[in-house]
């Protein structure tokens, strides 16, 4: 996923979450889809992907449970100030989705698990239009 | 791997990698995909045996020797030795490690270049088209 990628068009993604079993599936729909994915396990992987400037990420989907030193939802606090551009798609358990919604109602939408890949992309393909438009 | 080895047929080529330096792991997954593999990845022995409790498809392993968590390297290929057998295991690792060639139908040392590791899982994990050992004679 850099730039020699020939298909520099496909919006990049990265997955953040700890459970390789949410994780696996999840990524695998998103690149059968078109998109390109990276995987990140924690917090602190996904910051160090974030801040690679040869990856041009577009979308981060993370759980808002991210192991590592990154807990909650700091994660996506700080994605959103360094990264005004990065679209945020937050996941959570229901129990967890109240609390969050509360923190990151200005942050983007907020999914519960169990969720439905199909409902993943539709919001992956809506958050990239908004930003397309608001590019004019 | 003994030259001599039986080739195991596959039904897809799917490999696992086991890393926990993200950028070495997603690097790798990149270039195994852009050559054709199917690529699961995982961050650490822990997950990777998750994985193979889940996933039935995987041909082989290339994994780390230094990594956190309950198993490492070394450790994970033992496991798939005893448990897996029909899984290869590609090690790569910065240092030698005692027993690790014991493990692994392959050792690859790092720094690495990935079109070594992708020449080596093309001799573990012969494309489908190819004739394999077992068909030789047949029909």
């Amino acid at each position: 996923v850099t730039h020699s990628d020939k298909n520099k068009s496909a919006p990049t993604i990265v997955v953040v979450e700890d459970d390789v079993l949410i994780r696996m599936p999840i990524a695998a729909y998103l690149r059968e889809c078109g998109y390109k994915v990276i995987e990140a396990a924690s917090g602190d992987e996904a910051r160090v992907v974030l801040q690679q400037k040869d990856l041009h990420i577009d979308v981060m989907l993370a759980d808002t449970r991210t192991c590592g030193t990154e807990q909650g939802f700091g994660l996506v606090q700080w994605a959103r100030k360094i990264f005004p551009d990065l679209k945020l798609l937050s996941v959570a358990t229901p129990k967890g989705a109240v609390a969050a919604a509360d923190q990151l109602c200005e942050e983007g939408p907020m999914l519960e698990k169990p969720y439905d890949p199909k409902i993943v992309v539709q919001h992956i393909r809506r958050l990239l239009d908004a930003r397309a438009r608001h590019r004019g | 791997m003994s030259g001599s080895a039986p080739l195991v047929k596959l039904a897809k080529k799917v490999v696992l990698i086991v890393e926990d330096e993200v950028l070495i792991r997603l690097a790798l997954a990149h270039d195994l995909r852009q050559a054709g593999f199917t690529v699961i990845e995982a961050a650490t022995g822990d997950e990777a045996l998750i994985i193979l409790q889940a996933v039935v498809e995987i041909g082989v392993i290339v994994t780390d020797i230094r990594m956190p968590g309950t198993m490492d390297g070394l450790a994970l290929a033992r496991f798939v030795t005893q448990h897996a057998p029909h899984i290869r295991v590609v090690i790569t690792s910065a240092n030698h490690v005692p027993d690790m060639q014991l493990h692994a139908a392959a050792v690859i040392p790092k720094p690495y270049v990935v079109s070594a590791i992708i020449r080596r899982l093309e001799e573990l994990m012969p494309a489908p088209e190819r004739p394999l050992l077992s068909d030789v004679g047949r029909g």
